[in-house]
């Protein structure tokens, strides 16, 4: 019975552990490496006949309290840094309405990787009702120094998937 | 909270009384209002959504919150057509080996297909070679269900007559074919009715357009071949209370609706597409003759909508194919269109079919 009782005291200590494996530390402000990192593919827009890639590529800060991760982006036009979304990187899926409409429910999952940083969001397409199911997932991983950062990014659909990686220097 | 409920009654109740924002349009030409009271009870006069936060607010272009959106499906089975010129179009041109063409065309999941008028009456076919099409259109279980008139019926001078005379050698045409519909428009005063011109939307313009339906109607009498007519932004017919009124006013039977619901969209419409889509069906119900599916974005600071792959935009997907489903018909025909490159019709075609699977809607065949 004991020892029963051990393994299931382990099993719900798992996710704890888990947690403190997540020696990467994100916090800091990145600036854009425009030149090492690819151009950013708009989801909201999709055709040919108006660019589908975000322009320019906004800063970053990130503020890491143990598993919970806010990260600001540059505004393009006003305050800096003004719109966080923030992340508790405790490997569950977290129910929040879409930041871009306001219209639907999004399903984000973040967790810890090794040295990586895994969040996927499953969310109808530009977060529209009765829209087709897009499945995001960034991928960030720091370099050996802690100075450049990596963000790879996958959307998959029904019709096609489509990655590409940004990469920012710490400030 | 308001009612998020559409029906017909609530869409037309209230007449002049309850339309106060958007398009709405409570601008209503004095001509209506003097019509003979019998005449004017039986036509759609309130045109818009209904008013989200009451009739003393501004422009109601947001949706109401939770709105109720019935995704129940019916037993419609789709037949999906592409408007592709290089894969899925059906061109006129002599030599082609249409039993290859027609499997290709199956095994990537289309199993229906039109033309485009223009380039159909280019060239007369021989009858053998309209046999040939036939015979393998049924070997490879695909539908010729029609062709595309882009011409101008009320167009300015010689435009009108010719693009009449166009329509009737077209109907003429898919009769011979053993087609079912021939797709038109409304047209408008500019000689490029996708041009809109001021005096699109006035009572002259609109019985030019019901009067040049009626002759072509007239003309091509006892020929069983649908007249959808499709919407377009930039014409008189650009709303479904306006093809509501325009199969009334034409009053025959074979005229109906070629649905496209982002000819209708404007602004006030971009993010109540779900709440459109069921006024639209409820209103027209049966009248649709069939579909096309696109969708669209609003991404600049004018009124910029533009088009984007089915299923990425503001059109309701979920509602619009459990909708179609819901027609009372055995199969229903419908274009995907206005993309830009071959591999975005490959794109489309998954995603459609992936709403619709996910809803348990049918569309025939699958995608290779």
């Amino acid at each position: 019975m004991k020892s029963i009782m051990l393994t299931v005291v382990s099993l719900m200590l798992l996710p704890l552990a888990a947690c403190a494996q997540s020696g990467a530390d994100f916090s800091g402000t990145w600036v854009a490496n425009v030149a090492e990192s690819e151009p950013a593919v708009d989801t909201n827009y999709w055709f040919g006949r108006i660019p589908n890639v975000v322009p320019g590529q906004p800063n970053l800060r990130v503020e890491q309290d143990g598993d919970t991760i806010s990260v600001y982006e540059e505004a393009r036009v006003l305050t800096r840094y003004d719109y966080p979304a923030v992340y508790v990187a405790d490997g569950k899926a977290h129910s929040v309405t879409s930041s871009n409409t306001g219209m639907a429910q999004e399903t984000v999952t973040t967790s810890w990787d090794e040295a990586a940083l895994t969040i996927e969001t499953v969310k109808p397409w530009g977060g529209m009702p009765g829209n087709i199911t897009l499945h995001s997932k960034e991928v960030w991983r720091l370099s050996s120094d802690g100075n450049k950062l990596s963000i790879t990014t996958t959307h998959s659909s029904p019709a096609k998937e489509l990655s590409y990686t940004r990469v920012y220097n710490r400030e | 909270m308001t009612s998020n409920k559409i029906s017909r009654r609530n869409a037309f109740k209230g007449a002049l009384a309850a339309g106060a924002a958007g398009l709405a349009a409570a601008a209503l030409p004095k001509a209506y209002a003097q019509q003979g009271a019998a005449d004017a009870a039986a036509l759609p006069r309130q045109v818009g959504l209904p008013n989200v936060w009451g009739e003393d607010f501004l422009f109601q272009w947001s949706p109401p919150e939770n709105v109720a959106r019935d995704l129940s499906v019916g037993d419609a089975v789709i037949r999906l057509s592409s408007s592709n010129e290089r894969f899925g179009r059906l061109m006129n041109v002599e030599g082609t080996d249409y039993a290859s063409q027609f499997s290709a065309w199956r095994t990537a999941g289309w199993s229906a297909c039109e033309a485009s008028s223009n380039q159909w009456l280019s060239r007369k076919m021989p009858a053998s070679e309209v046999a040939e099409v036939k015979a393998q259109l049924r070997a490879n279980d695909i539908v010729f269900y029609g062709l595309h008139c882009g011409g101008n019926i009320i167009g300015p001078g010689a435009v009108a007559e010719q693009s009449q005379r166009h329509v009737i050698d077209a109907i003429n045409a898919v009769a011979e074919m053993e087609g079912k519909l021939v797709l038109t428009h409304a047209g408008g005063l500019h000689p490029n009715r996708n041009v809109a011109h001021p005096q699109n939307w006035s009572r002259d313009a609109w019985m030019k357009s019901v009067n040049a339906l009626k002759r072509i109607c007239r003309d091509t009498a006892g020929i069983d071949v649908k007249i959808p007519i499709e919407a377009v932004n930039s014409e008189s017919v650009n709303n479904p209370w306006a093809q509501k009124r325009l199969i009334e006013d034409v009053g025959d039977p074979r005229v109906g609706v070629g649905l496209d619901l982002t000819n209708f969209v404007f602004p006030g419409f971009a993010f109540r597409t779900t709440e459109l889509l069921n006024l639209t069906f409820d209103m027209l119900g049966e009248h649709i003759t069939y579909v096309h599916a696109k969708d669209l974005v609003w991404n600049e600071m004018m009124a910029g909508l533009n088009w984007a792959l089915q299923g990425t935009g503001l059109i309701d997907y979920e509602t619009f194919l459990a909708r179609v489903s819901r027609l009372q018909r055995p199969e229903i025909y419908m274009l995907i269109e206005f993309l830009v490159e071959d591999e975005q019709y490959v794109q489309a075609q998954r995603n459609v079919r992936s709403i619709a699977n996910q809803l348990g809607v049918k569309i025939y065949g699958t995608q290779a």
